[in-house]
């Protein structure tokens, strides 16, 4: 098995099959398989193939004797099809969909299906389906926020990424809208090149923007970016190529997007949300057994008299592999959050959906040494 | 007479480029940028902080490549002498490409001397191709080397951002040329290369007329051969590598402008320079104008809109006017 189109071994290893052969798409990681496979990936060494765009080395691929060939995220033409089919049964990208267009669902399960596979590849895809739910659910939908995605050429125009495709599928499926206008310029393209005297467009309330940390000084030293609402505000989602999230986003498969829903959402909320996204982080600090004083103290009523507390709070998480706390969702009344959180022992999800409430005191979040103390006396750690 | 009607279409060209783009902005809102700006209104940004800069590059590139294309068309005394057609543009700009996949460079500053040293190379190379051989400078032949040549540059130009994906990002600016997202700095720090460019080529001017008549009648009356031609590559060098580096290779502007400018001022060196230095950035402000209207909201880039306009005035040039001689 060989995954010939560029984000396949996801779903491939999503299945529990360890591909023989990988094309890179972007990143240069170990075997191309990135953060959010590697659990997958396991012991697994498959080896890397370097092929860009229109490109296939037919010769390497046939010397590597695969049983199938998978390249439905791979841009093919019918004559690489026709080619590829002579050297092992090839799965193509499905008609309905434009190049590099194909839906994560659809893609998990004609692989699926190709593999023998076809029941899991649907469960995957169920559980997938239900965890992108819950996390709009959580997040309110994000209120409707409208979002875009750019990339800039390096030459003063944009790349803006179209309304039907992958990632942008996702982001809309979690409840952010695309707008109109953005979309009346995009049409049915993957991506427009948006001509720099129009960046007004990209005005939204959440925008990805791809940027090297000296590109995105640039954009924050020029009078047209920082006449935008959407800089002024600091509502921008600068994302490095190498930054695991681009990544993420990039691929958008059945792997990727648990990734995306646990590290993108958060940055997406505190882009939307700051003031929860603030309750939220401050909660978080405040209960990780393993987070530094300096850091949770202004985020403690009395704080001065309960350093020693938190040191035997401490110890007694690094027992557990450390405590920690995952706020999924933070609802604020006047200047009182209730948040909602599991809790994790050394990482892992012990209790779900527990609530607990932070105030709003000179403008940070603080925990009442009450609550402060009711927690640690669960923990089984005495206050004071 | 001629010099102030190229003048004033230069001067009309300019308001366009300043006037139209991407997005519509009416002319009393582009004037009000000028005259009563107000920093916190979105289109005084977009004609100063844009439309401002890629104007006056699009002037020091325009003249650039007119002026090195006059001056070539000189020195080899062959028509069809142009510093894309022959290379010199391939030439920096497969430097440029090498520098930033090798080294990493990335500042303009940095850049513009892997330009010159692109730029320089292939001119030298180039002009000593064409005057190789028994009767010296053959025109079909300087062409095909400069082809050739220009050829070999854009394929090796193309192997390099193969290699690197990351180089293919920035390099979209370095295949087709475009005056699109420049800045004041840019704009500042080419200048004095092209001022220095630009005075070479005005002192070159009546060595050129001499050539012009020979290079036996321009020996007897006193030219150094090697002398104009060593000057010669060095403003070609100047001008062309200093305006890739800009915005890249462009065109078509140094084959074109030259004719169209004779047509109007005659052969003299002397009148020809400075009426190039007017006509090409009138041609290039205009094939940009145009390519940031056709596509509204997007852009063409300047270095597609001369290939297509540049060559279709050169056809009509070519038809129309018995090509002075040379």
């Amino acid at each position: 098995m060989i995954t010939v189109g560029f984000s396949e071994q996801d779903p491939v290893l999503a299945l529990g099959v360890i591909p023989v052969a990988i094309r890179e798409w972007f990143g240069g990681h170990p075997h191309a398989v990135w953060p959010w496979g590697l659990d997958e990936l396991g012991e697994g060494t498959p080896e890397v193939l370097t092929m860009a765009y229109g490109d296939l080395n037919y010769e390497l691929l046939a010397s590597l004797s695969p049983d199938l060939m998978i390249a439905t995220h791979a841009g093919i033409t019918e004559e690489e099809y026709a080619l590829l089919s002579a050297i092992a049964p090839t799965l193509p990208e499905p008609a309905e969909f434009p190049a590099f267009g194909v839906s994560w669902q659809d893609q998990t399960v004609l692989i699926g299906t190709a593999m023998g596979l076809a029941e899991e590849a649907e469960a995957l895809v169920a559980e997938t389906t239900s965890a992108v739910e819950a996390t709009r659910d959580r997040h309110g939908g994000f209120g409707g926020a409208t979002f875009a995605w750019a990339n800039p050429t390096g030459d003063g125009t944009y790349w803006v990424v179209g309304a039907n495709t992958p990632p942008m599928r996702l982001l809309q499926d979690l409840g952010l809208t695309y707008p109109d206008e953005i979309a009346a310029v995009v049409g049915d393209l993957d991506s427009y090149e948006l001509s720099g005297e129009r960046i007004e467009l990209l005005d939204v309330d959440v925008l990805i923007m791809r940027a090297s940390p000296d590109q995105q000084a640039v954009f924050e030293d020029d009078p047209l970016w920082t006449a935008l609402e959407v800089m002024a505000e600091g509502r921008i989602l600068w994302l490095d190529t190498s930054d695991p999230i681009y990544g993420a986003l990039s691929f958008t498969t059945i792997l990727s997007i648990d990734y995306l829903l646990e590290e993108l959402t958060p940055l997406i909320m505190a882009k939307v949300y700051p003031e929860q996204a603030a309750a939220m982080s401050a909660w978080a600090i405040v209960f990780d057994s393993n987070a530094e004083w300096a850091l949770k103290a202004p985020h403690i009523e009395d704080s001065q008299n309960l350093e020693e507390s938190n040191e035997n709070y401490r110890a007694g998480g690094e027992t557990m592999g450390g405590f920690s706390l995952r706020p999924t969702q933070a609802v604020i009344e006047g200047d009182v959050a209730t948040i909602t959180y599991d809790v994790l022992f050394g990482g892992s999800p012990a209790y779900t959906d527990l609530q607990g409430v932070i105030d709003l005191v000179d403008g940070t979040w603080v925990v009442s040494r009450d609550t402060y103390c009711g927690f640690l006396a669960q923990a089984r750690t005495p206050c004071g | 007479m001629g010099l102030a009607i190229t003048a004033a279409a230069l001067g009309v060209a300019v308001v366009a480029s300043l006037a139209t783009g991407a997005k519509p902005i009416p002319v009393s809102t582009v004037l009000d940028a000028f005259w009563s700006f107000d920093p916190s209104a979105t289109d005084h940004l977009i004609v100063r902080e844009l439309r401002l800069w890629r104007t006056v590059v699009g002037v020091g590139v325009g003249a650039a490549l007119a002026v090195a294309g006059a001056l070539m068309q000189g020195v080899t005394r062959n028509p069809l002498a142009d510093p894309g057609l022959l290379g010199v543009n391939a030439g920096a700009s497969f430097a440029v490409v090498l520098a930033i996949w090798a080294l990493g460079l990335e500042s303009l500053l940095g850049l513009v001397w892997f330009a010159f040293g692109g730029a320089g190379v292939a001119t030298g190379l180039v002009l000593a191709l064409g005057s190789m051989g028994r009767g010296g400078g053959n025109p079909v032949r300087l062409v095909l080397a400069g082809v050739a040549l220009a050829a070999l540059l854009g394929s090796l130009t193309a192997s390099v951002t193969l290699l690197d994906q990351a180089v293919l990002d920035r390099f979209r600016f370095w295949a087709v040329g475009s005056l699109s997202g420049l800045d004041g700095e840019v704009a500042f720090q080419i200048l004095p290369f092209l001022a220095v460019g630009m005075l070479l080529a005005l002192g070159l001017s009546r060595s050129l007329n001499a050539l012009a008549l020979g290079e036996e009648v321009a020996r007897s009356l006193g030219i150094g051969l090697r002398t104009v031609r060593l000057v010669s590559v060095v403003a070609v060098t100047l001008l062309c590598g200093a305006a890739v580096a800009a915005c890249g290779p462009i065109g078509f502007v140094g084959l074109v402008v030259p004719h169209a400018a004779r047509v109007m001022s005659g052969a003299d060196q002397r009148w020809l320079i400075p009426a190039c230095a007017l006509l090409g950035p009138t041609l290039l402000l205009v094939c940009d104008t145009i390519g940031r209207v056709i596509a509204r909201p997007a852009e063409v880039q300047v270095g597609i809109t001369t290939a297509a306009i540049g060559g279709a005035v050169f056809v009509a040039v070519v038809r129309r006017v018995r090509m002075a001689q040379l």
